[in-house]
């Protein structure tokens, strides 16, 4: 543990029954820090801000809060607050009785009571619908309330479970922001579910992405947009166009080769995690990272030849399938290129995330790892 | 036959159904209550105001108490369900609470006679225990062991309409609660309780109407004065055939039992108002 982690969770294993849905699960979080667990559904992304909040227990690791394991810990004794995907309102209390539940809980005097939840209020936009009741205010105003609710009891941690998704998308965007600057403002350390990768990497310091109750990847927004470790952390940031390869490694070069490729064989700089790899790779891009070019062309990346298959115009850009040997991908040009026309398509090395193919097993990974090269059949 | 003559022929035998068993006897009753030898008037309501007022007092008292009791014990029973952690102890209770549901209110009456008596099983088993001496054993079959019986046969009922009530609300109202530090307790009184006050008083509502109209518990269980109304109905009916007293009680009755579902009324349309603002 570093000195500034606060949120500390180390091994955690929770499951239903007997069904494991987060295994061994390890995050240190820093004071203050804003943290975006993103993931498909079921990947246990709610699972685990559940059992941060005391809603479940794990079978086996620990959390700690600045030092003080809380595993254990009943949810009304973790100083954690949390924000419900439903609000989770109470529709017989007014907007002022909801935000100040927490705080009468805590048996504070009234006239403290109230001053609080003025504040809060005004700090969320929501001045003068204080006596109304929660069942007359719109969605959005709604999520005001439940965040102030949690906001008001001054919480160690926020928890946040995809608060924005029953926004509609215009309010969403604001909201997201709001969010972000009040969590800046007040300097609290936040955890944030969602499966919008957008909205994850909007509001987030770091993103956890997690896959079948394990993390992938940790790291900055950047980072993990940049630099995927895997192919499912590639696909989930938007790289989901697959162009299945071969390859093979020399020092710091790996070598391409495919019917696919323009002249069948391309080469870029090698990754780290295909180091002495020899075998079938798939290839991920983004649709918005390649290129439609006329001519062969410079710099590092690959080129592929396809045939148009089908233009759209989502809007900004043209938007094309294109069939390259026995797959089919999008890429987007800002002009249009006719349904049957011959393309070249530019990749660059750095729009290029390469990983062993999935056909490929962890076994093989593992030899790779420790030196032994397999020899994988193309 | 064209369709606006067969709407009459078809609600007919239905509608004979409910004037005949159900309109012309209360209406029969009612009017009957004005009725004495004398004639017309009030004789039969002065009457059975000078010689029960005290049951219609006791009445009363006995009923809403038994029907406070149930409100608190069903609260306390839906409360365990929804917020209980143990999941065997709520498998149990849920198992076990239904059970006087199925049991007549006659059987009921018989089963705490045996319970409740100066040498019965409640008494026996607290000398077994040591907990009193068998000479302060006192028998229960007074307003107490009406009182106990009706909770005992009712709460079941309401505890089934509260506890699935409960049951509907989002859980995640009470973990939102449970996270800003509520304790249980609180949570049932503060959160699950007012949001289904609607079904509490339905609930509680039937159990009143119920309980006024049950005439073999006090029969069984109090054969002393004072007594219910129903009792006082069957003595005048059985011993003196003295149906404009009995009636006149029973409207009595239809008056009480009609003032609580004035409140009743008043309260569902003080939720409906709100719910729509």
């Amino acid at each position: 543990m570093t000195s500034s982690t606060f949120l500390n969770i180390q091994g955690l294993s929770v499951g239903y029954g007997r069904n494991a849905v987060l295994s061994g699960i390890d995050l240190e979080l820093g004071q203050g820090e804003f943290i975006a667990l993103l993931g498909s559904s079921g990947c246990g992304k709610t699972t685990l801000l559940r059992t941060l909040a005391g809603f479940m227990q794990p079978s086996s690791g620990r959390i700690l809060v600045a030092g003080r394991d809380i595993t254990h810990n009943p949810p009304e004794r973790r100083d954690m607050a949390l924000v419900f995907q439903s609000y989770a309102l109470w529709p017989h209390m007014s907007v002022r009785q909801n935000v100040g539940y927490g705080l009468k809980v805590r048996g504070i005097p009234r006239s403290v009571i109230g001053a609080r939840v003025d504040e809060v209020l005004t700090m969320l936009g929501l001045d003068g619908l204080g006596d109304r009741p929660v069942t007359a205010l719109s969605g959005g105003q709604r999520q005001r309330v439940a965040l102030g609710r949690a906001l008001a009891i001054a919480p160690q941690i926020l928890l946040l479970d995809e608060p924005l998704s029953n926004l509609d998308a215009r309010i969403r965007l604001t909201v997201r922001h709001e969010i972000r600057s009040l969590q800046q403002r007040l300097g609290i350390t936040a955890v944030h579910v969602t499966h919008d990768r957008e909205e994850a990497m909007v509001m987030a310091d770091r993103i956890v992405i997690l896959n079948q109750g394990r993390i992938e990847q940790v790291g900055s927004p950047e980072e993990l947009y940049r630099h995927p470790a895997s192919a499912f952390v590639a696909t989930f940031l938007g790289a989901d166009n697959v162009i299945r390869l071969h390859a093979e490694t020399e020092a710091s070069t790996l070598f391409l080769k495919g019917d696919a490729l323009a002249g069948g064989a391309g080469v870029v700089p090698r990754p780290e995690h295909l180091t002495g790899y020899r075998g079938p790779v798939q290839a991920h891009f983004r649709s918005d990272e390649a290129e439609i070019v006329s001519g062969s062309s410079n710099g590092a990346g690959i080129e592929l030849l396809g045939i148009v298959k089908h233009a759209s115009y989502p809007g900004g850009i043209w938007r094309h399938a294109v069939a390259v040997g026995d797959e089919e991908i999008l890429v987007d040009a800002k002009n249009s290129h006719a349904q049957g026309a011959n393309v070249r398509i530019r990749i660059p090395a750095d729009a290029l995330f390469v990983f062993p193919a999935e056909a490929a097993t962890q076994s093989e990974m593992n030899e790779l790892q420790r030196g032994g090269a397999t020899q994988a059949a193309a | 036959m064209n369709q606006r003559a067969l709407g009459p022929i078809l609600v007919a035998p239905a509608l004979a159904m409910v004037v005949l068993f159900f309109v012309y006897p209360l209406a029969y009753s009612l009017i009957s209550a004005f009725w004495s030898p004398e004639g017309w008037g009030w004789a039969n309501f002065i009457k059975a105001y000078e010689l029960y007022r005290n049951d219609i007092v006791f009445t009363v008292l006995i009923i809403a108490l038994s029907t406070a009791l149930v409100g608190v014990f069903s609260i306390a029973i839906g409360g365990y369900l929804v917020l209980g952690e143990n999941p065997r102890s709520v498998a149990i209770l849920k198992w076990l609470y239904r059970w006087p549901l199925f049991i007549p209110f006659v059987v009921a009456g018989q089963v705490m006679r045996t319970f409740l008596a100066k040498n019965g099983m409640l008494n026996n088993t607290l000398v077994g225990l040591e907990l009193i001496e068998p000479v302060s054993a006192v028998s229960l079959l007074d307003w107490r062991g009406i009182v106990i019986t009706f909770v005992w046969k009712q709460t079941p009922f309401v505890a089934l309409l509260v506890a699935g009530a409960m049951a509907s609300l989002d859980r995640s109202m009470i973990e939102a609660a449970r996270n800003l530090g509520a304790s249980r307790l609180r949570i049932l009184l503060e959160i699950i309780v007012p949001q289904v006050r609607a079904s509490l008083t339905v609930g509680l509502t039937l159990s009143f109407v119920t309980m006024m109209s049950v005439l073999s518990v006090p029969l069984m269980i109090n054969a002393q004065t004072p007594t219910t109304i129903t009792a006082n109905m069957a003595f005048r009916i059985n011993s003196y055939g003295d149906y404009g007293v009995a009636n006149a009680l029973g409207v009595i009755s239809i008056l009480l039992t009609s003032g609580v579902a004035w409140l009743y009324l008043r309260q569902a349309s003080k939720d409906k108002s709100r719910a729509i603002a």
